[in-house]
């Protein structure tokens, strides 16, 4: 079952079929020789990133169950358009894959990216990281009580920072700011890093982020986790308690994913949904991801295919919400 | 003190080994090598060199990737002194008086100086990174964006280093460059600015293609203009000229003072190589022997640069050790090479791990050892290959810079955007203004920009925050008097000339 978008090309396929069957035998030999030469992962954001880091992660594992090399390749910039139009651009035979974040979907709503999920298809999700509320240790917030209380009855907006307008800390500190009523206004850092920084040195109240980015300083009591946006506690961290076991009914995660253009056959999509169920469950790649306080969350490619549509309606939704729109 | 000796004690074994002694010397030469092609960012090369890590201890994975990032450091400076081409922003200061020194046909003393004071600001940095390293990254934390806006106005006051012939001419290039800077995506309103619907526009002018045409197609040009009227002479000198302690003694005020900004400036994450150097030019002129021969060749200028942007590696690495937030991409890339290792950096890094920190800085203080050697490989041949006949020399140029501009982006705007600022920049030197200026500002600009904003977001408004904080009112203070040098010397020349 690959998504009701597939039917009509699978139609079509049929048709051609019986019209020339020497294209389809020449399809059909693509398919079976698949891969027959190396696979390029494409990072939609330069060396380092988190795309990037997944990306090389993947590499090894994939390659080895494939039987071909994997190259990763960077292609930054434009909030993600470059690595978008580079994936559409190149060739539609599976030979391309793009590993894409959450914060790419928010792009086309929140900076007008070329951003759009509608030409590609899901190969598979590998992990999830979910957000994490972050205050100052010295801070006299204990709970997310606290920072409320005190939020509610600040005369000031309480100010909340993160990486740049509309990326995931930013809509989660808005949607945290609406479910539990206080005034916040978003102060951007021009990385997450540099919002931790001023966390842990007073001068930014509170963020968001995700274990991945804060367990070293979480756990030496630099910073204190005052709840975390999974629906239930995570198997991590099982001291912080959840934003909505303390009446905030908020979930938030930033995941990471691998794509390919919506033209791509269906039975080389089938034998890559294969590859990347294997890798991400390799053992290679869940010592990694276990190593960066993250959480393997795989979603096959039908389910993640329809993820992504999910995902696209709900960042159209939030940035109606936050008046970027 | 008993923590840093046993730490060493754990250490010395594994970097002293024939691995760990192979891994820095190729770390090193690697560095040295591609970090000498204008586009290669060091942030490419230890991307490049990560894989290699995973399968070794994570001491020697550190060391590689150390080794890699300081040789590429000071490497940048050759093709900056010998073809006016800064290989990355970070050398953009280096050029200005080292260019000169080799039309002065001194290329070999700025390229003896520039390697050496690289290795004494790296060592001499490694050091106290190994004495004070908590502290050291403690001091992260008093960086709030009211510091920060200090700093860039601190770096832009090196505008009143570059006047060479005209002040105001040298202004306007800095405001140029600033008004460029402005082009791309608005971090805080995720808006489009000055993009004019170009796509690659959204990250703003890309820094290595808009350097490369400012500088080397410009230099090309005005070369080849000379090769027309046959006025050009065979510049440059035969060898590299090692300085001599008399010297090193003469340049140990400008180098002591670099290697101090070069720490402080690297332990502020996102600032940098590049912000270093400025920042480094500008006060170095200030206490200089001879202030008034920056800009026209001077070998103090030379290591102002050169000894800050060494220095910012270990500056970098404090916070990312102490508190394990990275301050640069590099930096990020070493951290997520210990992550694979399951360590995480910050404070307990210390107590668990001290022979990987430990390990770390003995790899580095080698890592500068191994840059001296390599470059005294390097330079002589570099030296030639940039005295071959002007006809053959130009257009090789003219291919490797965009080549690196290409690299930069991964795609032909980059040479687009080169071939633009090589028309800019030639049109700039042909009506004395100052490229150097320009690229100032569009180093700067950013970071200006976005400090002042998230200050004036985090007091609601109120601009009282960069005065009542002394940090931050000092650096405005110590910048206003820096800009209004210039029109003070100014004044007082013409006060002694009415007296007169």
């Amino acid at each position: 079952m690959l998504t009701r978008r597939f039917l009509p090309l699978g139609a079509g396929a049929v048709l051609l079929a019986s019209a020339s069957p020497g294209l389809a035998q020449a399809d059909a030999a693509a398919c079976d020789a698949f891969p027959d030469r190396p696979i390029t992962l494409v990072a939609a954001a330069g060396p380092g990133s988190s795309m990037d880091i997944t990306s090389r992660q993947i590499a090894e594992p994939l390659s080895q169950i494939a039987g071909v090399t994997v190259n990763v390749v960077n292609q930054a910039g434009a909030a993600g358009s470059v690595g978008y139009n580079y994936l559409r651009s190149q060739p539609h035979d599976g030979y391309t894959i793009m590993t894409m974040n959450r914060t790419l979907t928010l792009a086309p709503y929140t900076s007008g990216s070329d951003f759009d999920p509608e030409m590609l298809q899901g190969i598979a999700r590998s992990v999830s990281d979910w957000e994490v509320l972050i205050v100052d240790a010295d801070s006299p917030w204990q709970t997310a009580q606290d920072f409320v209380a005190d939020a509610r009855a600040a005369s000031q907006p309480t100010v909340f920072s993160g990486p740049s307008v509309g990326s995931v800390a930013n809509i989660t500190a808005f949607q945290f700011a609406r479910v539990a009523g206080f005034e916040f206004s978003y102060v951007p850092s021009p990385s997450g890093g540099e919002a931790l920084l001023g966390v842990m040195g007073g001068q930014i109240p509170a963020a968001f982020s995700e274990p991945s980015e804060t367990w070293g300083q979480m756990q030496a009591n630099e910073i204190r986790y005052l709840g975390v946006a999974s629906p239930e506690r995570l198997e991590i961290m099982p001291d912080v308690p959840t934003l909505k076991e303390q009446g905030y009914d908020l979930e938030a995660n930033s995941w990471r994913g691998f794509v390919v253009p919506v033209e791509t056959p269906d039975c080389i999509v089938e034998k890559l949904d294969a590859f990347f169920n294997e890798a991400i469950h390799s053992e290679s790649y869940v010592n990694a991801v276990n190593n960066d306080r993250s959480a393997i969350n795989y979603l096959d490619a039908a389910a993640f295919d329809e993820e992504l549509r999910r995902a696209d309606a709900e960042a159209a939704q939030i940035a109606r919400d936050l008046g970027i729109l | 003190m008993e923590q840093i000796l046993s730490g060493f004690a754990g250490a010395l074994p594994t970097v002293f080994s024939i691995e760990g002694l192979l891994v820095i010397a190729l770390g090193v030469a690697f560095g040295v090598i591609a970090g000498a092609i204008p586009g290669i960012s060091s942030a490419l090369m230890l991307t490049l060199a990560l894989p290699f890590t995973f399968d070794m201890p994570a001491v020697l994975g550190l060391s590689l990737l150390a080794s890699i990032w300081t040789g590429s450091q000071y490497s940048s400076s050759i093709p900056a002194i010998l073809i006016n081409t800064p290989a990355s922003a970070s050398s953009v200061p280096t050029t200005i008086d080292g260019h000169r020194l080799h039309q002065m046909g001194r290329g070999g003393e700025a390229l003896g100086v520039s390697l050496i004071t690289g290795f004494i600001g790296g060592l001499a940095a490694t050091v106290v990174l190994t004495l004070i390293v908590i502290p050291l990254g403690q001091f992260a934390l008093v960086f709030g964006p009211a510091e920060y806006l200090g700093v860039a106005l601190l770096g832009l006051a090196a505008v009143s280093s570059m006047a060479d012939r005209s002040f105001i001419k040298t202004i306007l290039s800095a405001l140029f460059g600033l008004a460029i800077a402005t082009v791309g995506l608005d971090l805080f309103t995720g808006a489009r600015r000055l993009t004019f619907g170009v796509q690659e526009l959204t990250d703003g002018i890309p820094l290595i293609p808009a350097i490369v045409g400012l500088f080397a197609l410009s230099e090309v040009a005005i070369q080849a203009e000379r090769l027309r009227s046959n006025s050009v002479k065979a510049s440059g000198s035969a060898r590299v000229v090692l300085p001599s302690l008399k010297t090193l003694r003469w340049l140990g005020r400008v180098t002591g003072l670099s290697t101090v900004v070069g720490i402080i400036v690297g332990i502020m994450p996102g600032a940098g190589g590049s912000v270093a150097s400025f920042v480094a030019y500008s006060e170095g002129r200030r206490i200089a022997h001879e202030p008034e021969n920056f800009g026209k060749g001077s070998l103090e200028g030379v290591a102002a640069a050169e000894t800050a942007n060494n220095a910012v590696v270990a500056g970098d690495l404090a916070p990312t050790l102490a508190l394990g937030v990275p301050g640069s991409v590099p930096a990020a890339i070493m951290m997520s090479a210990l992550l694979v290792d399951g360590i995480w950096p910050g404070p307990m890094l210390f107590s668990r791990n001290p022979e990987v920190v430990y390990g770390l800085f003995v790899a580095l203080a080698l890592a500068n050892v191994f840059m001296v050697v390599w470059g005294l490989c390097v330079q002589p041949l570099a030296l030639k290959m940039a005295s071959i006949r002007a006809p053959i020399l130009l257009p090789s140029i003219v291919a490797i810079v965009l080549a690196g501009a290409f690299a930069s982006t991964g795609s032909m705007f980059g040479v687009y955007v080169a071939a633009a600022f090589g028309v800019v920049g030639y049109l700039m030197r042909k009506f004395d203004f100052s490229c150097g200026a320009a690229v100032l500002g569009l180093v700067l600009g950013p970071i200006f920009e976005t400090s002042l904003r998230r200050a004036l977001g985090l007091s609601h408004g109120d601009p009282a925050i960069f005065v009542t904080q002394p940090i931050s009112l000092l650096l405005i203070l110590v910048s206003l008097v820096l800009f209004s040098m210039p029109f003070v010397r100014a004044l007082r020349r013409r006060s002694k000339a009415a007296e007169a």
